[in-house]
């Protein structure tokens, strides 16, 4: 079966430093290669400077690599137009206070990802209900959110788009506990309702066992380790994959 | 959205003061053939400057025309021009800098250094050089002051492009396939009005200024037609004797200035409150 | 034990035009001499309120303290005039925050930053002490360090130099707010261990200030639980975890994830 995305050696450089500074050549991605099967989910996992921010783009449209070849759906994604690749994956983005326009209203917001299927905007309230917003909020800004509510809106204007894959980049990192629990639980709910591919970034492996059946740990832009999210939590290989397991805190009931 | 700010106007008492004084001065330049005791261009050469009485509130000029209705009158032309020219500048700035600040690359290059190329004239000489081409009125006056004035604008409205740009709101609308033309109107000039607003209105005042220091030059609004800086162009002729020429005058510029200033700085907080990221 | 600080009954409010909001109720909380306590819960709960107004850092402009006492050594901090603040600031009492970048200023070196400091505590040889500082939290790579900007060393790094600052005067409290929030995982528990062993080093007591329960599980020996300003739960961290009374409590500990158990 042709894999849904299909990544193979990509490379993504970021120059540093000014004209009178030293310029420096940072690689955030070095060769790496993945692959998403249709209906399931993977996650991509690593700490800052691994790269991870920077592959969700890239596989997002959002950046271009340097170099390697990535094929979605089967169509290389030099040849797809942008709207074929705003219909394929959309980004449902990290901090949900600015990745939201302050001066648009929520339902304005979820119309455009709606506009992109060509359906009808009183579909936009569907979508509300189906991420648990009050259909009132619609009329709503930004600011009159709590932060649970606006990762809410941020999720339905990425899945009203009705991509084929969902890239989450951090998507419960900057809520409460008691709200990271919630979007989690919707987020699995609506993989299963809606038949869609996650690609979940985070540097935590908590929100990443929650979502994703297959993960890949990411550092300075190498993978260290790939597979099964089960096995590798229950038996991690990498080094540094043991290093982040045994970095989590944990819960310890004896006193 | 518009309510939100409306709400957050009255509870500003800058944004209050200014809008208060600025609606008296509106209503003044509207109403000013039924506020003017007399016909301010009518003159009286029996009259000459006299001082300030209950017949001339203000006294009058070297040719007897009532200084208190020219002065009335002059409100027209100062608010008439300030508002104006700064429309122009705006709509000039605001197009250059949005479109320098999406587009980057070589248009960006090519706009931007032409604003410098502007800037390095002065002001005053840009303007001098305009209005040796063209007659001064009051409507060239209008053009050449919003036409010289939009440089400062087009890089501040860049640069919040540029800010903007990068902002994941953008990046989603981006990827959401939104044309450019959508991304601009609709996703960023609203984020970027701010500025825009409160840079225009405290423009005003200084457009306001210009046109003042143009007409008392003779080069802008052309006696007999009134405004307070061809009042001032008598006035200092006749200071040593005429005190009320110069003085009137001056505090209407004064005071229609600090009205539009004190509305800028009050917008400023209006529309960008610590509530809102 | 001896009580090292004692709150008794504080109340905070934030002032914002003619809005009040309470952000601390009537909270008293000890700390003993040499423990660490645990001070959790989630945003807008007030426990870095009450953290900052401990050391009288709340913004006076927005912030109000409208009652209570906080003794610390036997003396009510809350009614010390402002010199006596200033000498137990750093010199008895430490604080580190959750952002280093922001609490180091960019346009200094860290060598001028630290040397400026030990010299505010009148403390001897500056240069030297700060070699000696550097390695105490366990920064190896001293000289590069010192002369370099903010920026230019890691988060970890800087978060290291933050601690060294604020243990510099041996103070006998140190008040940690989300010291590792902003970090990586495998640079928290780093920087935690850290903090364990100063404290023990230095025999001082700790408030560590979270919203992660199992941080607090696994490096506190008491805890506070605080929800809407007020401490809702109190005791043996262990106890706590275990048998929870509160509700507030309960739902946090549901919230925990798996893997953290």
């Amino acid at each position: 079966m042709t894999p849904l995305i299909e990544a193979s050696g990509l490379t993504k450089r970021y120059r540093t430093g000014g004209v009178f500074g030293r310029q420096r050549i940072l690689a955030a991605l070095i060769k790496v290669s993945l692959t998403l099967q249709e209906g399931e989910s993977l996650g991509l996992v690593g700490e800052s400077g691994s790269g991870k921010t920077t592959l969700g783009k890239i596989i997002a449209g959002l950046l271009d690599p340097d170099e390697g070849m990535l094929t979605l759906a089967g169509r290389s994604s030099t040849t797809l137009k942008r709207l074929d690749r705003a219909r394929f994956a959309q980004m449902i983005f990290q901090d949900p206070a600015t990745s939201l326009n302050p001066k648009l209203s929520v339902g304005t917001q979820i119309g455009e990802a709606v506009r992109l299927t060509g359906n009808r905007i009183e579909e936009v309230e569907v979508w509300m209900d189906r991420v648990g917003l009050n259909r009132e909020m619609c009329t709503a800004y930004p600011h009159q959110l709590s932060g649970g509510q606006k990762q809410r809106a941020n999720i339905a204007r990425a899945i009203a788009a009705r991509p084929r894959v969902a890239i989450a980049d951090e998507p419960v990192s900057s809520l409460d506990l008691s709200i990271q629990a919630q979007i989690l639980r919707l987020l699995s709910d609506l993989k299963r309702s809606l038949g869609i591919s996650y690609l979940v970034i985070s540097h935590d492996l908590g929100v990443v066992a929650a979502l994703c059946e297959r993960m890949i740990v990411l550092k300075d832009g190498i993978v260290q380790e790939e597979g099964e999210t089960s096995n590798i939590l229950k038996n991690p290989q990498h080094p540094y994959t043991q290093k982040l397991l045994s970095s989590i805190p944990r819960l310890r009931t004896g006193s | 959205m518009l309510i939100i700010y409306w709400r957050r106007l009255l509870k500003n008492r800058l944004a209050l003061a200014g809008t208060f004084f600025i609606t008296l001065l509106i209503m003044i330049a509207v109403l000013a053939p039924w506020l003017s005791p007399r016909d301010p261009l009518q003159q009286d050469l029996l009259s000459r400057l006299q001082s300030p009485s209950r017949v001339h509130f203000f006294g009058t000029d070297d040719l007897g025309r009532d200084v208190f209705s020219r002065v009335l009158y002059g409100t027209r032309v100062s608010l008439t021009v300030g508002i104006l020219a700064v429309l122009i500048s705006v709509l000039v700035g605001t197009s250059i800098g949005l479109l320098s600040g999406y587009l980057g690359g070589w248009w960006d290059g090519v706009l931007m250094r032409s604003v410098d190329v502007l800037l390095c004239f002065p002001v005053i000489f840009l303007i001098l050089m305009a209005v040796a081409f063209l007659e001064p009125s009051i409507n060239n006056v209008m053009i050449i002051i919003g036409l010289t004035s939009w440089m400062g604008l087009s890089r501040l409205v860049r640069g919040e492009v540029l800010s903007l740009k990068e902002r994941d709101f953008i990046q989603a609308a981006k990827a959401l396939g939104v044309p450019s033309r959508r991304i601009l109107i609709v996703h960023l000039l609203p984020n970027a009005i701010s500025p825009i607003v409160v840079s225009a209105t405290l423009g005003v005042g200084g457009a306001i200024l210009t046109e003042a220091a143009l007409s008392f030059l003779g080069l802008g609004v052309q006696p007999p037609m009134p405004s307070w800086g061809n009042i001032l162009t008598v006035g200092k002729d006749y200071m040593h004797i005429a005190w009320w020429l110069s003085i009137f005058p001056g505090l209407a510029i004064l005071v229609t200035v600090l009205a539009f200033n004190l509305l800028g700085e009050g917008l400023r907080d209006v529309l960008d409150p610590r509530l809102e990221t | 034990m001896s009580r090292l600080l004692e709150i008794q009954n504080l109340s905070v409010e934030y002032r914002r035009g003619r809005q009040v909001i309470p952000a601390v109720r009537h909270v008293n909380l000890t700390v003993e001499a040499g423990e660490t306590l645990g001070l959790v819960g989630e945003s807008g709960c007030g426990k870095s309120t009450l953290a900052l107004s401990i050391l009288k850092l709340l913004p006076e402009t927005e912030a109000k303290i409208t009652g209570g006492r906080i003794v610390f050594e036997g003396r009510n901090l809350l009614q010390s005039p402002v010199e006596t603040l200033r000498k137990i600031r750093g010199e008895r009492i430490g604080m580190i925050f959750q952002d280093p970048f922001s609490s180091l200023n960019p346009v200094f070196t860290i060598g001028n930053q630290m040397t400026e400091t030990l010299v505010w505590h009148n403390l001897s040889h500056p240069s030297r002490k700060a070699r000696e500082l550097l390695a105490q939290v366990q920064l190896t790579d001293a000289e590069r360090i010192l002369s370099s900007y903010p920026h230019q060393i890691s988060g970890g790094q800087r978060q290291r130099v933050m601690i060294a600052l604020a243990i510099c005067a041996k103070p006998k409290l140190l008040i940690a707010d989300e010291p590792t929030t902003a970090l990586d995982v495998t640079i928290q528990k780093e920087i935690m261990d850290l903090l364990i062993q100063l404290q023990k080093e230095l025999n001082m007591s700790v408030i560590l200030v979270t919203h992660n329960l199992a941080l607090v599980s696994q490096n506190t020996k008491r805890c506070a639980v605080m929800n809407a300003g007020e401490i809702v739960e109190e005791g043996m961290t262990g106890d706590v975890i275990q048998h929870p009374h509160h509700p507030y409590t309960q739902t946090l500990l549901r919230c925990v994830p798996s893997l953290a158990r």
